[in-house]
């Protein structure tokens, strides 16, 4: 029937706009970025998921937040830079705590000449190389522990990864959560762990090579809010437990057992 | 195969000579120190003795690897005793800090022969004499190849002499023309062309502030200008700078000097600009400066290339360049590096750091505590040079290795290893719990243990037992405790 059609055709019509209208605002707001906006997908299932577009933003500062040390922090920033250099570009650590261990950055699959290491001896050396490195528009990806960012420097380095594309990965203590720029901020807490159930008579216990971490999404750029989850860092190369263990303080009646 | 090209006093007393390969010396000699040869830094340095040798006579030669042929010719009445004039050329080179060997003699190739296979390491031939000298002497010192060499030697001709007895048809009909050619040289019946060495000139460009001054705009308008005239310079020579000297003219005072590195060869007024305008800002001229001067020390050939659009490749590893260059200029060769393997178990030498910018330095984690903010105590502190080539096959096929076979590393690795109260269940065993920064940690699980018995060879032999801890609070570090005393120590975080 033409009246029905014509709806029909009316409403492609009307659709096709809406969509090339929703395409005009999305390029505006990445154009704003010099179109260097790539996005980098970091391997993670959950976090890509609960990230808008499915990964991390090419060229802004991410910050990771965490409370403890030991907690996975690092890994998932290394996660991020290593997916980020893609197996082409160079990746900048800039360590001015001097603890950083590149043998363990090297197994977690970054090629061993793409892997550039400054050491400053203070701070504001440290902010200053993570400033410039990140206007590198040939590094993929900058790495570092930074403890007291005030506002303005966080702006000013938001705005050197947007103009460079190169992603900033800041490590932040949890304590300091003061209004930032980043584009993509998160807080990696390690999932309490437990003891396994003692198995009655079964098999024994051993090392588990899931790594659980609880991210919470505390800010997104064009994200909508998500409750936090939780991340399975795995082991990097499958851990071989050489004599797995497991120790838990007596309970009454039972046994304390050594795995051979 | 690496071979050793040079052994010093101490090595050839052991045995140790050219030829040998690097596993065999290391056998005769196991504390042997090695380095690898650097035919350009050779080159360098017997070109600067070319220079220094300049004061005996305007034509100086280069030979091979090292040698110098001095033309006397004419020098008598500068240097009426050559013997004393050979001594002092002996002498002046060993305070350089180099051994060597003279002869004075009417011909090149008498001298070149003379000065090799003599005995003595100071001999000279008096004028007609060249026969005479060169009678003993081996058919080696004749220049000419192992070939000719190995079928002299087969017939029985071991010296010159019985070399000359022969008739010279034969020779010429069985060994060649240039056996014929080499002996004629040498006794003076054939000329030899040399030609002199001439250092390139000295690269520098200076520019004189009419008042003195340390006003920053105006300094930087001279250094504009001199980098312009610097750059141009390096263009006409289609050469890039590696090293080189900035001189501040003080007044009433010593000229300001510093030294800048860039880790790739550049002729980029933006890229030495932006470099000495960092800087600039650091410097003090309490009287100002009333000029300014660059002068390059090294050198590198570069093409003329231009930037095309298409060209990401070399534009990425110019920009990176740069960066690196940047990063060091600020803050110090040592504090940017690329970490390369080493093959070695225990921990914190399993890694060292390469400097980009500079010499090659290469510092160990352990080092590196001690000397950030160090920088001239780096290269003393320097316990071992290792050979690069067969060291670094070595050292990646074993983290190939490491990786494939063995438990994960932490991210972090403090420094130095803190010893923290650890209760365990069994002395020999895992951790049930420990203290870290007054807080209680439990054990909840853990893998290991990994026994690491490395380190002999530094003189501390190392037994550790690792274990990969996962505690209550969800936290991953990475304990260990030593066999011998039963401590524990806290060495890594799994961040």
């Amino acid at each position: 029937m033409p009246a029905a059609r014509l709806d029909h055709d009316e409403r492609i019509v009307r659709e096709d706009r809406l969509r090339q209208l929703r395409d005009m605002l999305e390029g505006y707001r990445r154009g704003r970025r010099n179109g260097s906006c790539r996005l980098v997908p970091t391997g993670l299932a959950r976090l890509d998921e609960a990230l808008p577009h499915g990964g991390l933003p090419g060229g802004a500062v991410v910050e990771i937040l965490s409370a403890l040390d030991g907690g996975g922090a690092m890994t998932v920033a290394l996660r991020a830079a290593v997916a980020a250099a893609d197996g082409a570009r160079p990746v900048v650590v800039v360590d001015p705590r001097g603890d950083l261990y590149p043998p363990a950055v090297w197994q977690l699959g970054l090629a061993k000449d793409l892997l550039l290491v400054v050491r400053p001896s203070s701070l504001p050396e440290a902010l200053w190389a993570f400033d410039q490195a990140l206007r590198c528009s040939c590094v993929a990806a900058v790495v570092a522990p930074l403890e007291r960012i005030d506002g303005a420097a966080s702006r000013r380095l938001q705005l050197a990864a947007e103009s460079s594309g190169a992603m900033g990965i800041l490590l932040r203590p949890a304590a300091d959560r003061r209004h930032s720029f980043a584009a993509v901020q998160m807080l990696v807490e390690p999932v309490p762990g437990q003891a396994p159930g003692w198995p009655s008579g079964g098999a024994e216990p051993s090392f588990s090579s899931a790594r659980l971490c609880r991210v919470s999404l505390t800010k997104v750029r064009e994200g909508r809010p998500v409750e936090p989850f939780v991340i399975n860092l795995g082991d990097e190369t499958g851990i071989e437990p050489l004599l797995p263990v497991s120790v838990h303080g007596p309970a009454a009646g039972e046994r304390r057992r050594i795995g051979a | 195969m690496a071979r050793v090209v040079g052994a010093d006093v101490r090595a050839k007393r052991a045995g140790i000579g050219a030829g040998l390969t690097l596993a065999e010396a290391r056998a005769l000699a196991p504390s042997l120190v090695t380095q690898t040869q650097n035919r350009d830094a050779d080159r360098a340095a017997l070109e600067s003795l070319a220079i220094w040798a300049d004061r005996f006579s305007p034509h100086v030669h280069l030979d091979g690897d090292d040698t110098l042929l001095l033309d006397m010719t004419g020098a008598q009445r500068l240097f009426p005793d050559e013997e004393a004039l050979l001594r002092r050329v002996i002498d002046g080179v060993g305070e350089l800090g180099y051994t060597a060997r003279a002869a004075l003699a009417d011909t090149p190739g008498a001298a070149w022969a003379l000065s090799r296979a003599h005995p003595a390491d100071l001999i000279v031939a008096g004028p007609g004499q060249t026969a005479a000298a060169l009678a003993s002497l081996p058919v080696t010192a004749l220049r000419i190849d192992d070939d000719t060499v190995c079928a002299l030697q087969s017939l029985g001709i071991e010296t010159i002499e019985a070399l000359l007895h022969l008739p010279r048809s034969s020779l010429g009909s069985r060994f060649g023309d240039r056996l014929l050619y080499r002996l004629d040289q040498a006794l003076g019946d054939e000329p030899e062309l040399l030609t002199p060495f001439r250092p390139p000139p000295v690269l520098k460009s200076s520019l004189r502030i009419g008042r003195p001054t340390d006003r920053y705009d105006v300094l930087r308008e001279a250094i504009e200008r001199v980098l312009a005239c610097f750059c141009e310079q390096l263009e006409r020579r289609v050469a890039g700078v590696r090293q080189l000297f900035v001189t501040f003219g003080c007044p009433e005072l010593r000229p300001i000097t510093f030294e800048l590195n860039v880790s790739r060869a550049t002729r980029s007024v933006k890229h030495l600009r932006s470099l000495l305008v960092a800087r600039l800002e650091d410097l003090q001229l309490p009287t100002g400066a009333a000029g300014v001067t660059l002068w390059a020390r090294r050198l590198e050939p570069l093409d003329a290339w231009q930037d095309e659009l298409f060209d990401t490749g070399r534009a990425d590893a110019q920009g990176l360049a740069e960066l690196i260059d940047r990063l060091t200029n600020h803050l110090g060769a040592h504090a940017v590096a690329r970490p390369r393997p080493m093959s070695d178990h225990q921990p914190e030498y399993a890694f060292e750091y390469a400097c980009l910018v500079g010499s090659d330095c290469g510092l160990r984690s352990v080092d590196c505590g001690e000397v950030r903010g160090k920088q001239s105590e780096a290269r003393s502190e320097k316990k071992e040079v290792k050979p690069r080539g067969a060291e670094r096959i070595l050292a990646d096929s074993h983290f190939s290795l490491l990786t494939s076979h063995f438990p994960s590393r932490p991210l972090r690795l403090l420094p130095r290893p803190v010893e923290v109260p650890v209760i365990a269940v069994v002395p020999e065993g895992p951790p049930c719990c420990f203290n870290w920064k007054g807080t209680r940690e439990v054990v909840v699980d853990c893998a290991g243990p990994e026994r690491l018995e490395t380190g002999w060879w530094r003189g501390r032999h190392v037994r550790r037992d690792y274990f990969r801890v996962k505690c209550r609070s969800g936290r991953q570090c990475w304990l260990f405790r030593q066999r011998e005393t039963g401590k524990w120590l806290l060495h890594g975080w799994f961040d």
